[in-house]
């Protein structure tokens, strides 16, 4: 079975950095992931934890003041970070999909949806009335009822749901090996929330789409995925297969973000929060543990020296909490 | 600790918006229910169901179309400027968004203190100082963020100036409209203890409105879920959480996905609430019902209590008693 698994997106020790008062600040610092064809993987971690940016220097999208110091990407074997302009749009929208977090605001307002959808088609080679039949095939199978007409309908007229259907059937319609997927339940209500993640995870199992969420609710990542990947402050602290995370979590941040999640069964108990807020992006450590500041395990050493990753209990982890076994 | 006597009630509420062509849009719709005093009321439902029009009812935000607000404990000063001030007074909402509900030209120390001036509150600037100094220390924020502008404080801080605001005229219900809602879940946190210290501390009564039943059914002592204008099911935390009647519910909680929490009945709604402008006949949720009947598209089903204190409106349990 392992072996079968072929993987389809390397990001090996991705540095990225921005220039803020004329020095160099990490927003992405040694970022390595791997995601397998067919695999869920989520990204998770707080706002400003540098998730986003991990994505759109996938996808070739980061800012342009966006520095890639160090690092390589590969996607099938190929290296995309030295792509030129053109190969990228290829690549975009038919090896990696990206959805984005606000249906609101990622749709044109005045093109019907339809032809949103075909456009995808019609950019990566498909014939007029190929790209119009596969278009309303995906529809349908992205479950939006009447298909014929929501084709000319305008995204005004569409509520929230539907209108991340419309997306994700956008974002498939070239049959990508690769979908990431940012933050695309948070704008929604459970119940809608509910519908949309049970249909990634359909399409994720027909069509072998490798999806790669990003996330701060590790609800939504419990029941979606294989893989979890706890970011903090740019760098990669936990990882591990979902249910040892979120079972046996070691990392004192992942710790803090499981004791944060209000449930009923913790009524009249307080909140294990995690003190204070993520650093902006000037104010991070140039050395030592990220995490320092709002760590309640802290120890001398962390001040000082940076973690190292350590495998501890079939997972991934950078703390000195967890020393490398001699 | 929990006390039974009412401090606010609320009994057949009805708030109407002038739609298209002057058709009526149901916002809240023949809404009645109590609030005991220093209690957690959580108010649940999907966007568009009319909780945040409910919490601005209630503290007069709003005039309702018909239908009372009744407070026990102070006058609701119907067209008594002075009597409508001192229950402004006991009356706060916190909003949800803390970067639109604090005006950004204003330094923090001002905008605390503005509430003892409208009120007439303390004899000179000292007196008001040293007291928003006191409430800023009890919102966890010390004396150095009294001369800081809005925009050099995280979403978290400014959270708790809003909540700093509310509170500084030592008011007795507090409606939070989403309060936690923009937060990241670390921050999250840290303001639903604050919020729970604050209540002990000073006896407060909250209407805590939510689309988070994770939030809701750990801060709250009795729950109601709305669906469209109108509550579905009301009861103590512990009934709605483990013996939920309303299919409603029951698809709200099964779709909230809780993260240690993974054995649930699967039940999935189809479709979307539907607009406001255009309820439906019957039962309002007939159109999304996994256990709709003839009977549900035909009539509305009224409040029935099924076991003490805990209240639902389906035709199913009504079924079930007769």
């Amino acid at each position: 079975m392992e072996k079968e698994r072929k993987a389809i997106l390397e990001i090996e020790h991705l540095h990225l950095d921005y220039r803020i008062g004329g020095r160099f600040c990490h927003a992405v610092h040694d970022v390595s992931l791997t995601i397998h064809s067919g695999e869920i993987l989520a990204l998770v971690g707080e706002s400003g934890c540098g998730k986003t940016q991990t994505a759109l220097a996938c996808m070739g999208l980061q800012p342009e003041s966006a520095h890639i110091g160090k690092g390589k990407i590969y996607f099938e074997g190929r290296e995309l970070l030295s792509q030129s302009k053109q190969q990228w749009n290829t690549l975009r929208g038919k090896g990696i999909s990206m959805i984005f977090q606000e249906p609101m605001t990622a749709l044109n307002p005045l093109v019907k949806v339809g032809k949103q959808i075909e456009e995808n088609g019609r950019n990566h080679g498909l014939g007029k009335i190929q790209a119009r039949e596969s278009t309303l095939s995906m529809m349908e199978k992205v479950g939006l009822p009447d298909v014929g007409r929501l084709y000319s309908s305008y995204p005004h007229q569409l509520s929230g749901g539907m209108r991340q259907r419309i997306i994700i059937a956008m974002a498939l319609i070239n049959d990508p090996p690769l979908l990431i997927a940012d933050e695309p339940t948070t704008a929604l209500d459970v119940t809608i929330q509910k519908q949309i993640m049970s249909l990634m995870k359909t399409l994720n199992k027909e069509l072998g789409t490798a999806i790669m969420l990003i996330s701060h609710d590790l609800g939504v990542v419990s029941h979606l995925c294989d893989y979890v990947h706890i970011m903090y402050a740019g760098t990669i602290v936990e990882n591990g297969p979902v249910h040892m995370i979120l079972n046996k979590p070691l990392h004192p941040y992942t710790k803090g973000l499981l004791g944060s999640i209000p449930s009923y069964g913790k009524k009249d108990q307080r909140l294990d929060s995690i003190a204070g807020i993520v650093p902006s992006l000037e104010n991070r450590p140039q050395v030592g543990c990220q995490f320092y500041n709002r760590c309640t395990q802290r120890m001398a050493s962390c001040k000082n020296i940076s973690p190292h990753a350590t495998m501890r209990d079939g997972h991934m982890v950078a703390c000195h909490l967890y020393p490398e076994e001699a | 600790m929990r006390q039974h006597d009412i401090l606010v009630e609320c009994s057949q509420l009805v708030k109407e918006y002038k739609g298209t062509r002057n058709k009526p849009v149901r916002a809240v719709h023949d809404l009645s229910f109590s609030i005991r005093q220093g209690e957690t009321f959580g108010l649940v439902g999907e966007s568009g169901c009319g909780k945040s029009t409910l919490g601005q009812l209630m503290v007069r935000l709003l005039e309702p179309t018909s239908g009372t607000v009744r407070y026990t404990n102070f006058q609701d000063g119907r067209g008594n400027r002075k009597q409508e001030k001192a229950m402004r007074k006991e009356n706060q909402i916190i909003f949800q968004d803390p970067y639109s509900s604090i005006n950004p030209r204003k330094r923090i120390g001002w905008l605390v203190e503005e509430p003892l001036i409208i009120h007439g509150i303390g004899k000179d600037a000292q007196e008001r100082k040293a007291m928003v100094c006191s409430i800023l220390k009890e919102v966890g924020l010390d004396d150095s963020y009294l001369d800081r502008w809005p925009r050099e404080l995280s979403g978290g801080q400014r959270q708790r100036v809003a909540i700093a605001i509310a509170l500084i005229l030592n008011p007795s219900f507090v409606v939070c409209d989403e309060v936690v809602s923009a937060l990241d879940v670390s921050v999250q946190a840290q303001v639903l203890n604050l919020l729970q210290e604050l209540q002990e501390k000073f006896g407060l009564t909250y209407l805590f409105i939510s689309h988070n039943l994770q939030v809701v059914s750990y801060l709250s002592d009795r729950i109601g879920v709305m669906y469209l204008g109108g509550l579905v099911e009301m009861g103590d935390t512990e009934q709605i959480y483990h013996h939920c009647l309303h299919p409603y519910t029951k698809a709200l909680f099964s779709a909230s996905v809780d993260a240690f929490d993974s054995v649930k009945e699967d039940l999935l709604l189809s479709g979307d609430i539907p607009s406001p402008s255009r309820s439906p006949s019957g039962c309002p949720f007939h159109t999304r019902c996994i256990s709709c009947m003839k009977r549900c598209i035909e009539e509305n089903p009224s409040m029935v209590e099924v076991s003490p204190g805990h209240f639902c409106a389906c035709h199913l349990i009504q079924g079930m008693n007769t």
